[in-house]
């Protein structure tokens, strides 16, 4: 079983409705959590093990935005590579370099009023990133030909935003 | 549907048979053995009444004690009485190193990568130690209940690594323990208090013993339960604050400066009942013998205890800052907070405590022993004894395990907090042609550098077919495991070749070292090795017996064709044919590998029925929900 939404009976699209995930995951762990299999020998517990580990990938895939669209890209038949991959919009890319140089700067000053206000801005970016994603996989089947550098997209601003969470936090600490 | 568990309640097959289960609280100082009788749980208590068993071992040429009567050997034979072996459990020589000035016996490191602690009953590892604790709790056990354990849960630190959970597993193996499930100390205790059953809940485990001090935030989401972060002081405790109600004594006495050790013990005992007698009054009379055989007599109130403790009670709220702060919580976030640990009597701590996160501390356990009480309740649990509890306990990989890569950098295959068991596979490939073997390095921690992470083994792989450079790809499985323990293989993809995995544990046991020690061992030499190893198998095959039979029942007209059911059934009438013999374990594992290769397809379309099932009975309380 390899496809995430299968395994949880949950529609094939970008939004998943979070509290039914989360109960499905629930009931599925309750059945098959190698605990509930401690007294029914190795072999049970084995496969009991094997079916809870991809529950719990299944579910992390579908309870994270970039992956789960990464997921349905996949389901389509657009390769990623998580080490080579970047987006190959100009102006995307421009951005970025911008908002590293805004949050390296802001850093270096130490301004905690100043990181918050980025990590603030940074939040509206990620949300508005992630419309677009919404939006060019609006027909799963059939995503928006861009659709990839859209995932891309929100893959930098994720990260950006746990650096810049480290970095707050670092700054808090006085390191 | 027994084999899969979704037995309704009251369906339980034999409901007047319950399973033995027990919780371990193994303990740096103490250690305790609790069990559910009667829905309630309880520690057991020895045959004087004693609950716990103090974590010494002491070793004479001919003979080995445990608890209370080896502590005794401290004073006069300190090199054969180990205590606080859990400092060394999982632990390789370049920490040992670090530790062995605190500790009083000889350590050496010989060929293997585990040290040995030198003893008048020869070379012991912190396993060996460690499983005289284990065997002496289960004799405990067994002998309350009338019966052997079937299965226990174990308790380690929320910190602890994968050799020091390997060697905790290992230690339970050698004293012949079923370890059901390790699990965290500080979500046992708060499993005790029902925190478990919650929706949300931020929950801080203050655990302050004698001579540690851990500070951990849990996260329950959902049914995960979630170590955010953990801290401490692993030098802090109640015996620095008796040290600190000594010095004071010996101030109020005028006898500053003594250095004789049995007037020090002695007063440092009068400080320790001072301290005690303060947990319900307050104020207690205290008396002191001068070297002249004049005594002091004075007076201790608690206003003076909180004062010499308080520098104490800084240093672990500082902790608690420090730890909050990796968390990324304010105090206030923090939804329940749990003592643990005798030193939390004291209602001093109990107070700073209450005064740090803003709530009142969870204090209605016995703290010494509310670890082993969640522990076993888990274990009741997991024995089957509580059918319709639905609620399992999740945990999340503590530490972060990679790859070593080019250069000593780390490439993370799971992230620290990922929830378990889980299961990540990466490829690699060959960079010479023809090349048939390669090594892998997996270590863990958080850190980039490989030499800054704790190294776990050296996996050689071999058997890869021969191919050009670049040709071959190797798909190398890791699986963490529901207590957090890796195991590793490999598989070459083009030609589907299985490569052979040797492991060489950077601070753990060999399994080969392990077979020689079951066999050495003085715990299993009080028992026939062949019998152990007989009874083993028996009860390995009555599970497989009784699961598939309980199988055959309910499902066995649903998936199995009749020819696919003679099969199962043959070999299920060999496997209960030798099982009654009873003579070879050999030909009884044998019996039960073919019942198991026989049944692997229905196994697995049952439990592919459990996951619709699962999936259906949400559909089924939603619609329910709705109206």
């Amino acid at each position: 079983m390899n496809d995430s939404f299968e395994q949880f009976d949950l529609p094939v699209a970008f939004e998943v409705d979070r509290q039914q995930l989360d109960e499905r995951f629930r009931r599925l762990q309750a059945e098959l959590h190698p605990d509930r299999f401690v007294r029914q020998g190795d072999q049970a517990r084995r496969m009991a093990a094997a079916v809870a580990a991809d529950v719990n990938e299944a579910y992390a895939i579908l309870g994270d935005d970039y992956r789960r669209a990464v997921h349905l890209l996949e389901r389509t038949g657009v390769a990623f590579d998580p080490e080579r991959d970047t987006s190959q919009d100009i102006e995307f890319i421009e951005a970025q370099i911008e908002w590293r140089e805004r949050l390296e700067e802001t850093a270096a000053s130490g301004d905690a009023a100043g990181l918050e206000a980025v990590a603030t801005e940074l939040a509206q970016a990620r949300a508005e990133a992630r419309a677009k994603v919404a939006d060019a996989l609006k027909e799963p089947g059939t995503p928006a030909p861009d659709a990839k550098d859209r995932v891309l997209e929100l893959r930098f601003f994720d990260r950006l935003l746990e650096e810049t969470k480290r970095t707050r936090q670092n700054l808090a600490r006085g390191k | 549907m027994a084999l899969l568990q979704i037995t309704e309640p009251g369906a339980e097959s034999a409901p007047h048979q319950r399973h033995l289960a027990a919780g371990i609280d193994l303990g740096t100082t103490h250690s305790l053995v609790a069990t559910v009788r009667s829905g309630e749980a309880d520690t057991l208590p020895d045959e004087q009444g004693r609950h716990i068993l103090p974590s010494v071992v002491h070793y004479a040429a001919d003979a080995v004690s445990v608890g209370h009567a080896a502590a005794e050997h401290a004073a006069d034979d300190p090199h054969n009485t180990i205590a606080s072996v859990k400092r060394l459990i999982g632990r390789g020589a370049a920490d040992v190193a670090t530790l062995s000035g605190e500790l009083p016996f000889r350590l050496k490191t010989g060929e293997s990568s585990v040290p040995r602690i030198e003893t008048a009953a020869g070379d012991k590892t912190a396993v060996e130690v460690s499983a005289e604790i284990l065997h002496t709790l289960r004799q405990r056990a067994e002998e309350t209940l009338g019966d052997e354990l079937e299965g226990v849960v174990i308790t380690v630190p929320a910190y602890f690594d994968d050799a020091q959970r390997q060697a905790t597993r290992d230690a339970a193996q050698l004293a012949g323990l079923n370890v059901f499930r390790l699990i965290s100390e500080p979500t046992a205790a708060a499993v005790a208090y029902g925190l478990d059953q919650g929706e949300e809940n931020t929950i801080a485990v203050y655990d302050l013993g004698g001579g540690t001090f851990d500070i951990s935030i849990l996260q329950l989401r959902r049914g995960v339960f979630e170590v955010l972060a953990t801290g401490g002081d692993s030098a802090l405790g109640g015996d620095d604050i008796d040290r600190a109600i000594a010095d004071w004594l010996l101030n109020q006495a005028g006898m500053a400066g003594e250095t004789d050790p049995q007037r020090l013990r002695r007063v440092l005992l009068a400080a320790r009942q001072a301290k005690e007698a303060l947990t319900d009054a307050a104020r207690t009379p205290v008396e002191v013998r001068r070297a002249d055989g004049s005594t002091w007599s004075g007076e201790l109130d608690r206003d003076t205890l909180v004062e010499l403790a308080r520098p104490l009670l800084e240093r672990t709220m500082a902790a608690c800052r420090q730890v909050l702060e990796d968390a990324g919580l304010e105090p206030g976030a923090i939804d329940e907070v749990v003592l643990v640990g005798g030193s939390t009597r004291m209602p001093a701590v109990r107070e700073a405590v209450e005064g740090f996160f803003g709530r009142t501390p969870h204090a209605g356990i016995d703290p010494d022993r509310v670890v082993a009480i969640g522990a076993a309740q888990q274990a009741d649990i997991l024995a089957g004894n509580k059918p319709d509890t639905e609620l399992v306990l999740l945990d999340v990989i503590p530490l972060s395990l990679g790859l070593e890569t080019m250069g000593g950098l780390v490439e993370f295959i799971v992230p620290r907090n990922t929830t378990i068991p889980v299961t990540r596979a990466q490829e690699f490939t060959t960079f010479k042609d023809g090349q048939t073997a390669m090594s892998l390095h997996v270590v863990q921690g958080e850190r980039d550098v490989v030499d800054a992470n704790r190294s776990l083994a050296r996996f050689t792989l071999s058997g890869i077919p021969p191919m050009v450079a670049g040709a071959a790809r190797i798909r190398v499985t890791f699986q963490v495991d529901a207590d957090g323990l890796l195991n590793v293989t490999a598989r070459e993809q083009t030609q589907g070749v299985e490569a052979h995995i040797e492991v060489k544990p950077s601070y753990g046991l060999t399994d080969s070292e392990i077979e020689q020690m079951l066999r050495d061992s003085a715990s299993s030499a009080r028992e026939d090795m062949e019998a152990r190893r007989l009874r083993e198998e028996q009860v390995e095959a009555d599970r497989v017996l009784e699961a598939l039979d309980a199988a055959l029942e309910t499902d066995g007209d649903r998936y199995l064709e009749a020819a696919e059911r003679q099969t199962i059934e043959q070999a299920r009438d060999a496997l209960r044919a030798e099982r009654e013999k009873g003579a070879d374990p050999d030909a009884i594992e044998a019996a039960r590998k073919r019942v198991e290769q026989a049944s692997e397809a229905f196994v697995a379309r049952r439990m592919n029925d459990s996951i619709r099932r699962a999936l259906a009975g949400h559909n089924v309380s939603e619609y329910d929900a709705g109206n």
